[in-house]
């Protein structure tokens, strides 16, 4: 089996917020929905840091979208099946012509901010969608989020995050495959995971 | 709880693997995709995409952030769709940012200009009343102006000014026109000051003063000093990272807790407007302590160059009563013949060899660097005892009270300097600040007395080198036409000067029409408050833009520029292989690439037939020479086909006997003979002074100014990584994630001035102000604050930050010095 | 009778009010729909709001009611089965509220086929609509049933195992609504296995108190008669429930608090924090109900009235703690929570969003709320109106007949 995995590199991350555009643009997503969101663990507004100048001074950024997870509480509570883990990847993918949009999966989902719900008419910048051709359609009143770009992967390409990276600090592939880059990072490196006592078991690792 | 997930990974490894046809129909497509990929690289401007109906382009961004990236543009029924990395082999080069993806935004953005603009007659500047005029109109409008003033006011009464907001060749072609007409050059010298110096005393060659970016991953050690890196040298985040995978060391000092900071193995804060007394501080220590490369000094530097003590110039061997012919200037190995020297040349450099004795340096294996001698009658002392001798002044102690760094820190810093090798890498900060240039000067002296440069690994980087200067091949008589005149040059800084005095060292000088291309000034430089007062009496300004920028809302006329995916160009600057940009779609609106307008100005000038040409056929011209030809297999056929071609090769350590410094000397040139100022030649410098390194006071940002009582917060900005300049400021995507100024400020400070976080504060002084939203942020060091460099005038609730800086600079190398600021700042109450 | 007919109109005059209220609802909700969700408070971060508090309040009141009405028929005790039509279309009237609520609150309320075609067995939300709608036909059988048993149509036992159903039913009903939220381990205010029993205990309070009210109500509008001793037992009873809330409240904080670790939060939220407000309200309101009714002096009617309110309104103050509580503690308070659809008060930083309550109703919220209470007061009036509700004189002498056997058959 294929458990496509992402390992993010903590010391390398320098908020350049890349992967977030990357994400809206091959995306198409709409105005003010992102599924992917560099979050500053410091002070109250991104970039700040928290602590006293200049000896106790904290600042760090996570990148963070869905962690699909081995045991995603999501997926469970689904009345309707729409969020659902894709069997041969272990990619959690949501269907936004399935979704009911009573955002069971939001309010289950520990990892609070990661999924979009459309609370109205998507609105886009330019008249014209933009992105991939196949990008997904964003479907008013229904819940959306990352799903490791499952269209890209079809093809054969990688997650659009993955492709922009300006710090190197994105790994992606399989963790199933003992072999493979991101499996060896995670063996060799220090990690953390994002609220591992939810027993979600994330498969977004964060290299420390 | 990772003991439990790392099982999980090793159990699925152990049950095996057994790819399905998920697996499979992804191995197949990759194979598709990969020579689709290959197809693109040699082949024509519209490849197949993934759809029939993609076409894919090869953009460039060039807003001059120091990427120059290379962008893969997608084009579905005529319209960009996407832009983002064009994908290489080699991850390292795949440098695009955020802004990257937001071309599309750009190009079809409201604010573009859409047709050539006149202001209404009579209604006044930056009124926002324009009127819709033909291109006809729009240039005999402005050639008719042009020679009207040109008859009455002289040539200089025509003036052009630019930034550095489309770096690719069509930017260069405007100086056919305005060196034709002989008009008067204002420069923007932003963050100059160190870039001059460092090639004052370094020479610029093929990576400016370094070695190419690529070399970052040799360092063992990095400096990263006056530079925010993530952002101000974000392309070489990567590379710094890869030194320090291989086991290097970052070191960061900066007043600010940045995010190279956060990321340092050492943070050293030092207070603002110190960095020449800490470099000073190591090169004393290193001497004190024999530490000093005294070889490398000898042999690659002019620390062994006699210095006459009664004219501060280099001793000569006709002062020294020595027998030699003249010589012309070395020629250095730059590659792109800077820095030779041309006409009768001059007589050879003295030196003291080792048995005392005065003789031809080129002649003495090992030449005294250090010592004070008398010859000929002439008291001397060589060139690196003068260094020391200002650095005297500094000791531990000296430099750890002025500069707030504890003792211990500063004699670690010296010590880790050593342990090569090490890069420099600096950047901006040093010289936004008004002494800035007895700093750059200090900071440039340590990689040399040191001995850390001229190796892999060594040198300096970040800003001031890494990025190649230019093509060799490059035709610069394309600049250049039978008409040339010569016209003066000046800096904005000089404006109001120029405006008040109407005359520029001493020629008269009556300014009645400004030409403005590739920058927003009136957004991006400083001291706008003055600036604009000084265009009051500027009869006619124009500005050529792709969007309504703040210079273009404040001109007379507007003439509108395609975005830069809009035409064909090149540019050599500032990667290691020359580059094309297709033109992905044509022109948007009634917009004409920059070689048009300059054809059609040339034309409306009557400046004949050298105006007549394409957009192409220029562009051709300045890649026809042999040596593109021969050399390196470009001309615009062949770059147009290939796109991507390896110019400069990654290999190149500058600053050793091979590579030698692209100075008159082939060396080092950390005295300096002659300084004069780079623009304003009727000033007197003090030469003793600017000869060598020196700590002075900021210009407005010092300890004992008394305007310190009514100002007392030090506002800087930082490099925003959603804009370049004021370009992209208004990308709808950027500011879902930044949406509005703000400023970040040290909650010690925020409570001594009564302000909260999410607070609309006012920074204000004599020349303006400006309204910005406070997050308190303990990165800040307390007494400084920052906000974006820069937002457009209608982003701001209020004001404008460059309204609030000044146009104060030194003389003799100009930067505007925008960190240089006091202010005061208090809630602001009005309604936002 | 013309006392009858009178009463009739004025019901169905106030039915018809409430149906105009819920027109207006509707209205609204059209406007909700076609306008976007965007006009309620709820956002990303706080995706649920006032719909789906009031669906867990509805639900508690549905299940409290039938529990409290069903118990002397299930275990035959003599008791107050004179008013158990009108509790089972009380109780059938909240459910359509509470599955009211549920509707406005979905994005996409024409999918709603595809709960019975896609249906995810493994989801909470799908165990509540099964059992909501069990519940639903099953009360309607128990009503139809007791009718029918009052015409004399059917037997006593049937009446005895379909109450015992709906007990079970309406049991479970409130627990799975609880397992909805219980069930989340993302929600530290949320997961706690006392969850469902405490849904049950509260249920208990708001059906017991709104059995009460209403039995006072129509006893005073002449629309059933009712002996006080009943009244007396119904108040005693509350205050019994009421006790048992509030101690399995205690258990929680109590479980809560004592690691000290982030349940401390929950604490400090709900003590001091933004939710202090419903708390305190829940907590010196309950209370002060149990006292009202523990105390003879003062179990008067008017006072009874009182209390049940207070104790209904002190369960809707849990209802909102347990909501916006479930929201107000971020998993992840990292800044750059930014944007108009994040969170119902952002763009100022994470912690000014948290700072007060994190969601708030807008206007819309309330009034479509305000319809599909019109929408269960117009189905009350109606029913009360229409439908043979009252207790005929044969089913006092029923229900007396019953009684004395009661103790034998339990």
């Amino acid at each position: 089996m294929t458990h496509y995995g992402m390992a993010i590199d903590l010391k390398r991350c320098i908020a350049c917020h890349g992967c977030t555009l990357a994400c809206k643009s091959v995306n198409n997503l709409p105005n003010d929905v992102r599924y992917n969101n560099v979050l500053t663990d410091g002070g109250q507004y991104m970039d700040t840091a928290r602590g006293t100048y200049p000896d106790n001074l904290y600042r760090k950024y996570y990148p963070m979208s869905c962690q699909h997870c081995e045991n995603p509480a999501c997926v469970k509570v689904c009345p309707v099946g729409a969020t659902y883990k894709d069997p041969e990847t272990g990619v959690v993918r949501q269907d936004s012509d399935k979704c009911i949009g009573c955002r069971m999966c939001m309010s289950a989902c520990p990892y609070t901010g990661v999924r979009s719900f459309l609370w109205e008419e998507p609105k886009y910048a330019l008249d014209f969608p933009v992105g991939d051709a196949d990008a997904p359609e964003h479907v008013k009143h229904t819940v959306e989020k990352c799903v490791f770009c499952y269209g890209r992967l079809a093809k054969g390409e990688t997650p659009a995050c993955m492709e922009v990276c300006g710090a190197l600090a994105r790994h992606w592939g399989d963790l199933d495959d003992p072999d493979s880059e991101i499996s060896r990072l995670v063996a060799t490196r220090e990690y953390e995971q994002l609220l591992p006592e939810m027993g979600t078991k994330p498969s977004v690792y964060y290299l420390i | 709880m990772k003991e439990e997930t790392r099982a999980t990974v090793q159990e699925g490894a152990k049950r095996g693997l057994t790819r399905r046809s998920f697996l499979k129909a992804t191995a197949a497509t990759a194979g598709a995709a990969a020579i689709a990929g290959v197809a693109l690289e040699a082949a024509p401007a519209i490849a197949e995409g993934e759809s029939a109906k993609e076409e894919i382009y090869q953009g460039l961004c060039r807003g001059n952030c120091g990427g120059g990236c290379r962008i893969k543009v997608t084009v579905r029924e005529g319209k960009v769709v996407k832009t983002g990395p064009t994908v290489d082999e080699d991850p390292m080069e795949n440098l695009i940012c955020a802004r990257g993806y937001t071309h599309t935004q750009r190009i079809y953005a409201p604010e573009r200009i859409q047709f050539p603009m006149r202001r209404v007659e009579g209604t006044p500047r930056g009124g926002g009343e324009f009127e819709r005029i033909s291109w006809d109109e729009a240039i005999s409008y402005i050639c008719d102006h042009w020679k009207q003033y040109q008859k009455e006011f002289g040539d200089s009464s025509i003036a052009y000014s630019y930034g550095a907001g489309t770096y690719a060749q069509n930017y260069y072609v405007y100086m056919r026109l305005f060196n034709s007409l002989g008009a008067t050059k204002i420069a923007q010298e932003n963050d100059m000051t160190m870039l001059n110096y460092s090639w004052k005393m370094l020479g610029m060659s093929l990576y400016m003063v370094g070695n190419s970016r690529k070399d970052q991953v040799n360092a063992h050690t990095t400096f990263i000093w006056g530079c925010n890196a993530s952002i101000g040298t974000f392309n070489r985040w990567k590379y710094l990272m890869a030194s320090r995978d291989r086991g290097g060391r970052l070191i960061v000092i900066d007043p600010t807790f940045t995010v190279a900071a956060q990321k340092a193995d050492l943070w050293v804060p030092i207070k603002p407007g110190t960095d020449a007394a800490l470099a000073m501080a190591m090169v004393r220590y290193w001497h004190e302590n024999g530490k000093d490369d005294q070889a490398y000094l000898a042999s690659m530097t002019v620390a062994p160059f006699l210095v006459r003590q009664d004219t501060l110039t280099f001793l000569r061997s006709d002062e020294a009563g020595i027998e030699a012919e003249r010589e012309a200037g070395a020629v250095t190995g730059g590659g792109f013949g800077l820095g030779t020297s041309e006409g009768e040349g001059s007589y050879p450099i003295v030196a003291i060899g080792p048995d005392g004795q005065p003789g031809l340096l080129r002649d003495i294996a090992a030449p005294a660097v250090e010592g004070t001698f008398e010859v000929n009658g002439i008291p001397c002392k060589t060139a690196y005892t003068m260094l020391l001798e200002r650095c005297d002044e500094w000791d531990i102690s000296a430099a750890s009270a002025k500069t707030e760094i504890p003792e211990d820190t500063i004699v670690q810093l010296a010590e880790l300097y050593l342990e090569g090798p090490t890069m420099l890498h600096t950047g901006f900060g040093i010289d936004h600040r008004g002494n800035g240039d007895g700093a750059s000067h200090a900071l440039c002296v340590l990689p040399l007395v040191s001995g850390q440069i001229g190796q892999p690994g060594m040198g300096i980087t970040g800003n001031l080198a890494g990025a190649t200067t230019g093509f060799a091949g490059d035709n610069w008589m394309t600049v250049v036409t039978s008409k040339m005149k010569p016209g003066a040059t000046t800096n904005m800084s000089y404006i109001p000067q120029i405006m008040e005095e109407q005359q520029w060292c001493g020629q008269p000088m009556h300014l009645k029409s400004i030409f403005f291309y590739a920058g927003n000034p009136l957004g991006s430089y400083s001291g706008t408050t003055a600036l604009r007062e000084a265009f009051e009496e500027v009869e006619l300004l124009i500005t050529a833009d792709t969007v309504w920028s703040d210079t273009a809302k404040y001109s007379d006329v507007v003439l509108p520029v395609p975005h830069w995916f809009e035409y064909e160009t090149y540019r050599t600057c500032p990667n290691d292989y020359l580059d094309f940009n297709d033109e992905c779609i044509p022109p948007q609106f009634e917009s004409k690439p920059d070689t048009e307008i300059i054809s059609l100005l040339g034309l409306g000038m009557d400046l004949g037939p050298e105006f007549e040409f394409t957009n192409a056929e220029i562009h051709a011209m300045f890649l026809d020479t042999d040596v593109a030809r021969d050399q390196y297999g470009v001309t615009w056929e062949t770059l147009k086909q290939q796109k991507h071609m390896k110019m400069a090769p990654d290999e190149f350590y500058y600053g050793n006997q091979f590579i030698p410094f692209a100075t008159e000397t082939g060396r080092a040139e950390f005295f300096f003979e002659n300084p004069v100022p780079e623009f304003d030649k009727s000033r007197e410098l003090d030469r003793e002074l600017y000869a060598l390194p020196f700590q002075s006071d900021q210009l407005e940002d010092y300890d004992t100014n008394p305007l310190r009582e009514k100002y007392p917060l030090n506002l800087m900005t930082h490099r925003d990584k959603f804009k370049v300049h004021t370009a992209f400021a208004k990308c709808p995507w950027l500011l879902e994630i930044q949406p509005e100024p703000t400023i970040e400020m040290n909650p010690i400070d925020a409570e001594k001035y009564g302000l909260a976080e999410n607070d609309y504060v006012k920074c204000y002084n004599d020349r303006g102000f400006v309204v910005l939203k406070l997050h308190l942020d303990p990165s800040m060091r307390p007494g400084t604050a920052w906000t974006e460099h820069t937002w457009l005038d209608d982003q701001y609730k209020a004001g404008h930050y460059a309204d609030v800086t000044s146009l104060a600079c030194t003389h003799f190398f100009p930067t505007n010095t925008p960190f240089d600021t006091l202010v005061a700042v208090e809630k602001y109450e009005e309604e936002v | 009778m013309v006392e009858k007919a009178k009463q009739s109109r004025g019901l169905v005059v106030a039915g018809a009010i409430g149906a105009a209220v819920a027109l207006v609802g509707i209205v609204f909700w059209f406007i909700q729909l076609s306008g976007g969700m965007v006009q309620t408070g709820m956002r990303n971060l706080d995706s649920w709001g006032l719909y789906i508090t009031m669906f867990m309040f509805f639900v508690g009141l549905s299940a409290g009611g039938l529990i409290i009405s069903s118990i002397p028929n299930a275990f035959g005790m003599k008791g107050f089965g004179g008013i158990s039509k009108v509790a089972i279309w009380t109780s059938i009237c909240c459910t359509v509220a509470a599955i009211g609520f549920v509707v406005v609150d979905m994005g996409q309320p024409l999918r709603v086929w595809e709960l019975f075609v896609y249906s995810n067995m493994g989801s909470p939300l799908m165990w509540d609509i099964i059992v909501l709608m069990v519940y639903l036909i099953l009360s309607v059988v128990y009503l139809v049933f007791y009718m029918r048993y009052e015409a004399g149509k059917t037997s006593h036992v049937a009446i005895r195992v379909i109450s015992v159903v709906a007990l079970v039913c309406a049991v479970l009903v409130h627990s799975v609504t609880a397992w909805i939220f219980g069930l989340q381990q993302g929600h530290e205010f949320w997961y706690t296995a006392l969850l469902g029993p405490w849904f049950v205990s509260s249920a208990l309070v708001c059906g017991t108190a709104l059995v009460m009210v209403v039995c006072i109500a129509l006893r005073k509008m002449g629309y059933l008669a009712l002996d006080q001793a009943y009244i007396v037992k119904m108040a005693k009873m509350l205050a019994a429930f009421i006790a048992v809330d509030l101690y399995f409240f205690g258990c929680d904080l109590l479980t809560s608090a004592f690691p000290g670790g982030s349940g401390a939060e929950v604490v400090d939220m709900l003590v001091s924090g933004p939710l202090a407000p419903f708390f305190w309200f829940e907590v010196i309101g309950c209370a002060a109900a149990m006292v009202v009714c523990l105390v003879p002096a003062l179990r008067r009617n008017g006072w009874l009235v009182a209390a049940s309110v207070v104790a209904i309104l002190g369960i809707l103050c849990k209802r909102v703690q347990l909501l916006v509580g479930g929201f107000q503690l971020p998993n992840i308070p990292f800044a750059n929570v930014e944007g108009p659809y994040a969170i119902t008060f952002g763009g100022n930083g994470v912690d000014v969003a948290y700072s007060s309550l994190v969601y708030w109703p807008t206007g819309i919220e309330w009034i479509v709320t305000l319809g599909i209470l019109g929408l269960a007061f117009a189905l009350l009036c109606f029913g009360l109106a229409w439908l043979n509700l009252k207790p005929v004189a044969k089913e006092a002498s029923v229900a007396a007949k019953a009684a004395p056997e009661a103790p034998a058959a339990a």
